[in-house]
């Protein structure tokens, strides 16, 4: 109840804080951006209150909020408890709402220094309002008896024992509180889960700074110098966001068991898109701080990125996804539908409305069109990124422009995104070699050819080691040799810089790692090895250079079980351990074990544990009134009874009689069907180890004579007989260079830090 | 200038093509087993696991094998390409994404629907007093 009223409270401060700002911005008193600023940092310290109180709802474990307990239960740890807070769609909306009123008070000091507030903070302002609104919408605070009134509302007597709570003590009406809740997904219970969905929403909320940036400069008609203040929150957010992606990939490939790092799932590609926007942006920012160029482009693409969060959180979050998505999206009502979609439409009005009145006032400065130019490469290279977001926008909405265009939504198979963005990134890459070598403006063609003579030997060089090692499709061995030309020649040229002025190297360092990553990328995932093999307990398998022996299983943390496999090969022996377990509600999870070999993976995911029969199972099919033998046993079958009712759903009894020591014994055998999910129920024989169970009823309608029973008969296994032991069934899979994906992320990450660093010194000239 | 325009243009006509070339390519169309076993292109076909039929792994080869029956309530052997998947059991309905030759339908990916735990929970509510 709290929290609601806070968050009613901090979405009316956010909103009067916009007005304010807007009157500001209106030439009205000067005091109404005071006020606004104050509105502003009252409604992000009810952000964070909210967030407080919801947190210490679920730690506490108050099941009468409905949020808590449709995600959490009292069996969780501190830190899943603490990630529970934003497991559900309305908990993750108050994660980035809280991040969102965060960043807005370092945003609106920042601003504050370089006279942009009130511009600016109407802007950021009205977005953090719409996510309070979320909020309100989609209230984390709902009573669990507002979901089930038939269920849990009360009137009249109390609760000998059990949880109440009052609703309406004048009508005597109070509502009974769960005392234990559904859980976290078992695929959450993880601590990436503590820390990924942060970043990300870290990485979503930063998108909405060029945004804001770009409307605040088109508002205050400054269309040149707004650029210099917005790179470095820019660069900020294409770090975050990036470091979130790749985090999100880490996780699916570790613990989840994709199988890869990245799977062209809707959910990653809906954040690659905003990233690619974003990086573009940072490129196209750079050169018209430069030479002037690319005004409306930076205008157009800085608004492009919050919009296609936006539009990634309608696609993810609407339920329009449907089925064709493996993840399961709830649909999470009308209300959320319009909303998101009415907010697109609303941020993409007043972004390229105001674009488009401004632009006969902007100025105009011709790109530099020859092909030895710095900037002709940065415009390439904005282009082809541009349009990688373009062909993976497409793709993920697919379910959307099929559902329009033929009536039923399905997706795109990821081969799509291979084949679309492949010659894009063999293009990038190119690019991201040769822009280092080119001046700004002009260069000499003799120059750069001389330039890019040693960085292209060395990569032929590796190239060729690339082939001899394996890789062989035409396709991928030039996409090879465009991204060790693109690190071979930003090596050389960050060296140089390093010597110079170790803060310029930013760029350098980030295109290195990017071109470590491609080349992770062909040699993990295209010339990955994989085999399913069956070890069956303590026998030696060989396969692919190793050789496993499963040596049994053992119990691990929260019911599941590790399964031990001892690995042998190249000199070296470790054990992988993958995780099986049952989930009530999901079936069963299985988590795979990685062993880092530095120069490859060895990655083992389990797939099933078979356990020998003990037992053995033969099929009888019987007439009416016919007898036969079943494990020794004389047995009858004397025709099957029906009945229907909402307890049971179908049911079908079948009649066995069995003869032994001269009496008849009547058995049931039992067949229920209800809502389709099939369900048979066995009988054992009195005295005797035999079970019957049905295999299937097949009646005739036309004549009842022919009208059969099949029946499983299961008899206690022959004394005699060999032992069998369990069989673990795994696929195994080498990854060879894999690290140089995560290498190249810290590349990324470090040129990153580097040039926000360096950009944001600049913001202070 | 007039080249450059024109140059930029057949450029991004030629992307656009290609793009959409490559989407009606790689769109994986819905459809039944009727209509899947007269195509050569990669379908997927909605429908319910037949539990009570015969299933089974073949850990040799890593194929699971079950008998699937399509909304028409055309039934149909599907060989999928690995495992069981996750939620099989619990599933309501499936999607298979495959071709269908030799007899079978060999799928590359199964989708699972699953009984939503947001629907029906007034279920799960009692249990948990």
């Amino acid at each position: 109840m709290v929290g609601a009223v806070i968050v009613k409270l901090a979405f009316a401060a956010s909103l009067f804080s916009v007005l304010c700002y807007a009157a500001h911005y209106r030439n009205y008193a000067p005091r109404f951006q005071v006020i606004g600023r104050y509105l502003y940092f009252l409604a992000a310290a009810g952000i964070v209150g909210a967030a407080g109180v919801h947190i210490e709802h679920i730690v506490t474990h108050q099941f009468q909020y409905y949020y808590v307990w449709n995600h959490s239960s009292t069996d969780l740890p501190l830190s899943l408890l603490v990630s529970t807070s934003y497991a559900g769609q309305e908990g993750s909306f108050m994660l980035w709402a809280f991040y969102t009123g965060i960043l807005g008070i370092f945003l609106s000091r920042y601003a504050m220094k370089r006279n942009y507030e009130s511009e600016l903070m109407m802007v950021f302002g009205s977005i953090f309002s719409f996510l309070l609104l979320m909020l309100i919408v989609k209230d984390p605070f709902a009573m669990v008896w507002d979901v089930f009134p038939n269920e849990l509302i009360h009137a009249g007597a109390l609760p000998a024992n059990g949880a109440f709570l009052w609703i309406d003590q004048a009508k005597g009406l109070w509502g009974q509180v769960p005392v234990e809740g559904k859980g976290l997904n078992p695929l959450l219970q993880n601590y990436w889960m503590v820390i990924h969905p942060q970043i990300l929403f870290i990485g979503f909320t930063s998108m909405s700074v060029p945004f804001s940036y770009a409307a605040a400069g088109m508002l205050k008609r400054d269309y040149v110098s707004w650029i210099r203040a917005a790179a470095p929150w820019t660069i900020f957010g294409a770090m975050i966001l990036g470091t979130g992606i790749i985090m999100g990939g880490y996780w699916a490939y570790e613990t989840l068991g994709w199988g890869g790092f990245w799977g062209w799932d809707p959910v990653e590609n809906s954040s690659l898109v905003p990233w690619l926007v974003c990086v573009a942006s940072v490129h196209t920012m750079l050169s018209q701080r430069r030479s002037g160029a690319f005004i409306k482009t930076n205008f157009v693409l800085s608004m492009l990125c919050f919009i296609m969060v936006l539009y990634a959180t309608f696609l993810t979050r609407s339920g329009v996804l449907g089925d064709t998505s493996v993840h399961s999206f709830v649909d999470a009502g009308m209300w959320v539908y319009w909303m998101l979609f009415a907010v697109i439409v609303a941020y993409a009005a007043f972004g390229f409305g105001l674009f488009f009145t401004r632009w006969k006032e902007m100025p105009v400065v011709p790109v530099e069109h020859s092909f030895f130019s710095r900037e002709f490469a940065l415009f390439l290279g904005a282009s082809a990124l541009v349009c990688i977001s373009v062909f993976v926008a497409i793709g993920t909405s697919a379910p959307l422009i099929t559902g329009i265009t033929q009536g039923k939504p399905s997706a795109v198979d990821p081969s799509f995104y291979v084949t679309t963005t492949l010659p894009l990134g063999i293009f990038i890459a190119i690019l991201m070699g040769a822009g280092q070598l080119l001046w700004w403006k002009r260069s000499n063609a003799k120059e750069v050819l001389n330039g890019l003579l040693l960085p292209f030997v060395l990569a032929a060089l590796l190239t060729i080691a690339a082939i001899v090692i394996g890789a062989h499709h035409l396709p991928m061995i030039i996409f090879i040799l465009a991204s060790s030309f693109a690190l071979f020649a930003n090596i050389i040229i960050g060296f140089k810089i390093m010597k110079g002025n170790p803060k310029l190297a930013g760029g350098s360092l980030a295109h290195v790692g990017i071109a470590l990553m491609f080349l992770g990328f062909v040699s993990s995932a295209k010339y990955d090895e994989k085999q399913t093999l069956s070890l069956e307990e303590g026998r030696k398998v060989t396969s692919m250079g190793y050789t496993m022996t499963y040596v049994g299983y053992h119990a691990a943390e929260r019911g599941r079980f590790a399964f031990t496999v001892e690995v042998e090969g190249n000199g070296r022996s470790f054990i992988v351990e993958p995780v099986m377990f049952q989930a009530e509600d999901m079936g069963l999870m299985r988590s795979p074990d990685v062993k880092n070999l530095i120069t490859k993976d060895f990655y083992l995911a389990p797939v099933s544990l078979e356990s020998p029969e003990e037992s053995n199972e033969r099929e009888i099919t019987l007439h009416v009134n016919e007898t036969a033998d079943a494990g020794g046993e004389k047995v009858t079958y004397r025709g099957y009874e029906f009945s229907q009712s909402a307890e049971t759903g179908n049911r079908v009894a079948a009649n066995i009689d069995v003869l032994r020591d001269g009496k008849v014994i009547r058995v049931q055998v039992l067949m229920l069907n209800k809502r389709g999910q099939l369900q048979f129920i066995p009988a054992v024989i009195p005295g005797t180890a035999v079970s019957l169970a049905i295999k299937s009823v097949n009646p005739n309608k036309t004549d009842e004579s022919k009208a059969t029973l099949s029946l499983t008969v299961r008899t206690p296994p022959d004394p005699g007989a060999p032992k069998k032991r369990d069989v673990l069934i795994v696929e195994a899979t080498i990854k060879p260079f894999i690290n140089l994906v995560w290498l190249g992320t810290f590349a990324m990450i470090g040129g990153f830090l580097i040039t926000i660093f360096r950009r944001y010194q600049e913001t202070k000239k | 200038m007039n080249l450059k325009i024109v140059i930029a243009v057949v450029v991004i006509v030629a992307a656009l093509i290609f793009g959409a070339m490559s989407f009606v390519e790689s769109n994986v169309e819905y459809t039944d087993f009727a209509r899947a076993e007269t195509v050569a292109k990669k379908v997927q076909v909605k429908g319910v696991w037949m539990k009570e039929k015969e299933a089974s792994f073949d850990a040799s080869k890593s194929q699971f094998t079950f008998i699937m029956k399509d909304d028409n309530a055309k039934e149909a052997t599907v060989v999928l390409e690995g495992a069981k998947p996750n939620n099989f059991d619990i599933a309501t309905s499936i999607v298979a994404k495959g071709r269908y030759h030799d007899g079978a339908f060999h799928a590359t990916e199964i989708l699972t629907k699953c009984p939503s735990k947001y629907n029906g929970d007034s279920t799960a509510v009692k249990k948990s007093l």
